[in-house]
C-alpha cells in the first residue's frame, strides 16, 4: 500500500469520525410503509375479524356476495368511513337528551342485508392490542353534561372507560379498549351513563350500520 | 429442472445486508454528503426505496451490489437537491489537519465517477468487481477510474504543497 492510499484511507477515517452508526430496521419499514410480519401463529377465524388494516372499516353484506352499494357509500360517499357506534341517552322519564358516538376504523363486522342487524358481532377470543376509539358527546340544545362514562350493562359499577368529567361543550376524545371492553360494546353489553343538567341519562351502545346513519 | 424462483428480493435478505453493512453504507453516504445526519437519513431512505421496489431486483447481479447502487443514487440525489449546498468540512470536530483537508479538497474536485469509485474502494472496502456491479461499469473501467483518481489527487497534493 503506497503512501497516497494510506493518506486517502486516513482521510476517510478522520472525516467519518469512526463508526457509531446504529441501524434502525423498524424505521426503514416505517418509511417504506411496510408493517412487520407478526411472529405468532395464524389467528383464529373470529380473532382474525380484528383488523390490522390501515384502510377504513368495511361492512360486508350477507351472504358474502361481495362489496355492494353500502360499502361504496361508506368508503366513497359523503359519509365518513368507519364504524359508528351510538348510544342515545335517555332520561328515566323517557326523553332523549342527546347521544354519544364512538368511531373506530380498524374492525370488520358482518351485518345482514335489509335488516342491518349485526349478525357477527366482534367477540375477540384472544388478547388484542388496545384499539383506538374516537368518541364525541352530542347533547341536545340546552342540555349540558357534567360527566360521562361507559359501564357494563347490568353492573354500573364496572367501569369500561371514563369519557369526561367535567365535560365541556363539544367534548370529544380518544379511549383505548381491550378485549373485554370491545366485547361488551359490540355485544350490546355496554351503556353510557351521563350526568346532565336534566338528570342522569343512560343509553345502550349500538352499532349504527351505514344505511341507518344520519348525516 | 431448475426450481422456479420468483423475481425480486425478500425482505429478510435485504434486512440481513442492511444490518451487516450498515456502517459501510453510512460511511459512503457521509463521504458523498459530508454530513452524518443527512447520510444516515439517505441510507434509511435508500433502504425504504429498496424495500418498496424489491420486486425490481431481477437477480442479474449480487443483491448487495443492487443495494449499493440504491444507496449511492439516493445519496447523490440528496446532494443534488437545490438546498443541499455542502461545504467540505469535518463532522467529527477533530483537530484541524492541513494535509487531510487538502486530500478532502482534492477528492472533492474529482469527477463524479472517480469520486464514487474512490469512496466505494476506501470507505466501503469493496473490491473491483463489487464496485463494477454497483456502478454498472466494467471492472476494467473501475481500475482505470481508480488509477485516474489517484493521479489527480496526487497531482493536486503536489500542486497544493508546492
Amino acid at each position: 500500500m503506497n503512501d497516497l492510499v494510506s493518506t486517502i484511507r486516513s482521510s476517510a477515517a478522520t472525516e467519518l469520525g469512526g463508526d457509531g452508526w446504529a441501524p434502525d430496521w423498524a424505521d426503514v419499514l416505517g418509511r417504506a410503509c411496510v408493517r412487520p410480519r407478526p411472529r405468532r401463529a395464524l389467528l383464529s377465524r373470529r380473532a382474525a375479524v380484528v383488523g390490522g388494516l390501515a384502510a377504513a372499516a368495511l361492512v360486508l353484506t350477507l351472504p358474502g356476495i361481495g362489496l355492494g352499494g353500502r360499502l361504496k357509500d361508506l368508503v366513497a360517499g359523503s359519509s365518513r368511513p368507519g364504524f359508528e357506534l351510538r348510544a342515545i341517552l335517555y332520561r328515566p322519564s323517557g326523553g332523549s337528551v342527546g347521544y354519544v358516538s364512538l368511531r373506530t376504523s380498524r374492525l370488520f363486522v358482518e351485518i345482514a342485508r335489509g335488516s342491518g342487524r349485526v349478525v357477527r358481532p366482534f367477540v375477540p377470543r384472544r388478547p388484542v392490542e388496545p384499539l383506538r376509539v374516537d368518541w364525541r358527546l352530542n347533547p341536545n340544545r340546552g342540555v349540558s353534561v357534567t360527566s360521562a362514562r361507559i359501564v357494563r350493562a347490568g353492573n354500573a359499577k364496572q367501569l369500561i372507560a371514563q369519557l369526561c368529567a367535567p365535560c365541556g361543550d363539544g367534548a370529544h376524545g380518544v379511549i383505548r379498549l381491550r378485549r373485554r371492553g370491545l366485547s361488551a360494546i359490540f355485544g350490546r353489553g355496554a351503556l353510557v351513563v351521563a350526568q346532565t343538567s336534566s338528570g342522569v341519562a343512560r343509553g345502550t351502545i349500538r352499532l349504527e350500520p351505514p344505511a341507518m346513519r344520519r348525516g | 429442472m431448475a426450481p422456479f424462483k420468483r423475481p425480486g428480493a425478500t425482505l429478510a435478505d435485504i434486512e440481513a445486508i442492511y444490518r451487516q453493512r450498515f456502517s459501510e453504507f453510512c460511511n459512503v453516504a457521509a463521504a458523498i454528503l459530508h454530513d452524518r445526519e443527512r447520510a444516515r437519513d439517505a441510507v434509511q431512505d435508500a433502504f425504504a426505496n429498496a424495500v418498496r421496489n424489491r420486486r425490481g431486483y431481477r437477480g442479474e447481479g449480487p443483491l448487495d451490489a443492487w443495494l449499493w447502487r440504491v444507496v449511492v443514487n439516493t445519496a447523490l440525489a440528496e446532494l443534488r437537491r437545490p438546498a443541499a449546498v455542502v461545504e467540505g468540512r469535518s463532522e467529527n470536530g477533530a483537530g484541524h489537519d492541513d494535509e487531510l483537508d487538502d486530500v478532502r479538497a482534492a477528492i472533492q474536485s474529482l469527477p463524479e465517477r472517480q469520486r464514487l469509485v474512490l469512496f466505494l474502494r476506501y470507505w466501503a472496502d469493496l473490491d473491483y468487481q463489487a464496485i463494477a456491479d454497483v456502478l454498472a461499469i466494467a471492472p476494467g473501467t473501475v481500475a482505470a477510474s481508480l488509477h485516474a483518481a489517484h493521479r489527480s489527487v496526487r497531482n493536486r497534493l503536489q500542486e497544493v504543497h508546492t
